[in-house]
């Protein structure tokens, strides 16, 4: 069992990713934007960390870049897919960045569940 | 004004002069309008009822009073014009309230004018004004016409002809087309310095930003800024596109428009395949048919014409074929909450897709609204998360998203050099 932090806007998004995290066994936490996400992980330094990258106040790659820095060490998967255009780019830089692993919206369960294994192994 | 402080100065008006009568006292309703502009008007009326306080403000003397009657309706009362005089006056402010709400000046198809006019027995009730031709052929009839009160154009006031322009100067907002990653537009913004160490910008660098004349001269004077930028991009071997805003009572009136029209084509023509005119202060209800008027106005000048609009507007049909190439907002001064404003961005960008349009959007001052702006779609983004102004246009620049993360790793490497130093 992990310690994992869902850092997204939607309510919706939130509820699914912690239905379906904690039905594989693990804790888990939210925070609606990059700004409660950093400020939860200096206070409860979670195995892992999966955020949206589009948010307002501190969107996702920001986070990142802003995570890492803090922890180097921290597992990170990105999320998106919500958006019009161009979030395969927004992606992309969130691997540069630091995330281990990312998954365009709409993924199945068995994807998520599957980043999360190979994140935490 | 209150209602209380309006009775004391409608007393103080009819009875400071013994000729004051019901025959000045009126009402300029609006309910026509509203008709008119239809389910928007909920979204524009406290702009509305700004732009209706304004123009009443504007056009009476200082012993005239006048107060809102209801949602609908103001009720003005004049100390000194004849019953003729003041329907006519009152006709004229309908008219500018129409053309400033929806850039028509065909008042008598949108507002009501009416007078507080007695019936034998004594009682008292609003009649409708008669028409403006009537009106102002009656007038002439008694010769009583003060002619300058027909023009709708301002008269040009000591405010308009004193601009101080050594004041004003111009610095560039260079504009993302994020299909390309590339800067290729920058946008002229006229700036004033107002003495804390804080500057003024736009129309507000006037001494009077309402003054149409003023406004008009402050057109022409980028329009003069952006000729000496070009040349100054052209030496230098480049190549980019300016926008230059011009505000809507600038075509709205024809012999401004004449004016400002003759000075870009005598200044900027040559540049025409790298001039991009913005539209700037369109009133909220403005018809297809007017956009299509002062579009055509300025078009064939310029390689694009595009217009600004509120955050909230959404009704975009037929602006393509009005001419329009794009739309755009200006969030730099939005108050509300970066999700409120991304929910408006989202439904902003999707309207304007539909009806095939580009749009751009201005001031966007955080890295989350960038982020926002570009999954909305917006075609053309500016603002402090992603670019400075600067003092002078120098060519067209690459510019990645990558980049745009830059200053955060920048301020990372220093941080960690800063720890490095600390450590040693």
């Amino acid at each position: 069992m992990a310690r994992i932090l869902v850092i997204d806007d939607e309510e919706l998004a939130r509820f699914t990713l912690r239905e379906i995290l904690q039905s594989a066994g693990h804790d888990v936490a939210e925070a609606t934007n990059g700004n409660e996400g950093i400020a939860l992980q200096h206070s409860q330094h979670f195995d892992l960390i999966i955020t949206d990258i589009i948010m307002p106040e501190k969107e996702g790659v920001e986070t990142i870049i802003e995570l890492k820095r803090e922890f180097p060490d921290l597992n990170i998967i990105g999320i998106s897919g919500g958006g019009r255009t161009r979030n395969l780019d927004f992606l992309k830089l969130a691997e540069q960045y630091g995330a281990k692993k990312v998954l365009t919206k709409p993924f199945t369960e068995d994807e998520l569940l599957e980043c999360v294994n190979v994140c935490l192994a | 004004m209150k209602n209380d402080e309006f009775i004391k100065n409608l007393d103080k008006a009819l009875t400071a002069n013994s000729t004051v009568s019901t025959g000045r006292v009126h009402l300029v309703g609006l309910e026509k309008l509203r008709e008119m502009i239809g389910s928007d008007w909920d979204r524009i009326k406290d702009r509305a009822h700004q732009i209706v306080r304004s123009v009443i403000e504007s056009r009476l003397s200082p012993q005239d009073v006048f107060t809102a009657y209801g949602d609908m309706s103001y009720i003005i009362v004049f100390a000194n014009l004849g019953k003729e005089e003041a329907q006519l006056k009152c006709t004229i402010i309908a008219q500018e309230i129409c053309g400033r709400l929806i850039g028509n000046q065909s008042a008598e198809d949108f507002t009501d004018v009416s007078t507080l006019a007695a019936k034998d027995e004594g009682t008292l009730y609003f009649k409708k004004v008669p028409s403006i031709k009537n009106l102002v052929s009656d007038l002439e009839k008694k010769a009583k016409i003060d002619k300058r009160e027909i023009s709708f154009t301002p008269v040009d006031t000591p405010l308009a002809n004193n601009i101080d322009f050594s004041k004003i100067r111009f610095i560039f907002r260079p504009l993302w087309y994020v299909r390309h990653e590339v800067v290729t537009t920058f946008i002229c913004i006229p700036v004033r310095a107002v003495g804390d160490g804080s500057y003024v910008y736009g129309y507000n660098a006037l001494p009077d930003p309402t003054n149409p004349m003023a406004i008009a001269r402050m057109d022409s004077h980028i329009l003069g800024c952006a000729a000496r930028e070009f040349d100054k991009i052209a030496e230098k071997g480049k190549s980019a596109l300016l926008s230059v805003p011009v505000h809507y009572e600038t075509l709205a009136e024809s012999s401004r428009r004449k004016v400002y029209v003759d000075l870009c084509s005598k200044l900027l023509s040559r540049h025409r395949d790298r001039m991009v005119f913005e539209l700037v202060e369109l009133p909220d209800g403005i018809p297809q048919t007017r956009i299509l008027d002062l579009v055509s106005a300025v078009s064939f000048l310029a390689r694009a014409v595009t217009a600004n609009f509120s955050l909230n507007h959404k009704n975009f049909s037929d602006y393509r074929s009005a001419g329009l190439h794009a739309v755009g907002v200006d969030i730099y001064s939005e108050e509300r909450s970066e999700k409120e404003i991304m929910r408006d961005m989202d439904n902003f960008a999707g309207a304007a897709s539909r009806n095939n349009l580009k749009t751009y959007i201005h001031g966007v001052r955080t890295t989350s609204l960038k982020t926002a702006a570009i999954a909305s779609g917006f075609d053309y983004i500016d603002g402090y998360a992603l670019t400075s102004v600067i003092d002078s246009p120098g060519g067209a620049y690459p510019l990645g998203l990558k980049d745009s993360y830059l200053p955060l790793l920048e301020w990372d490497e220093a941080r960690g050099k800063l720890a490095a130093r600390a450590n040693h």
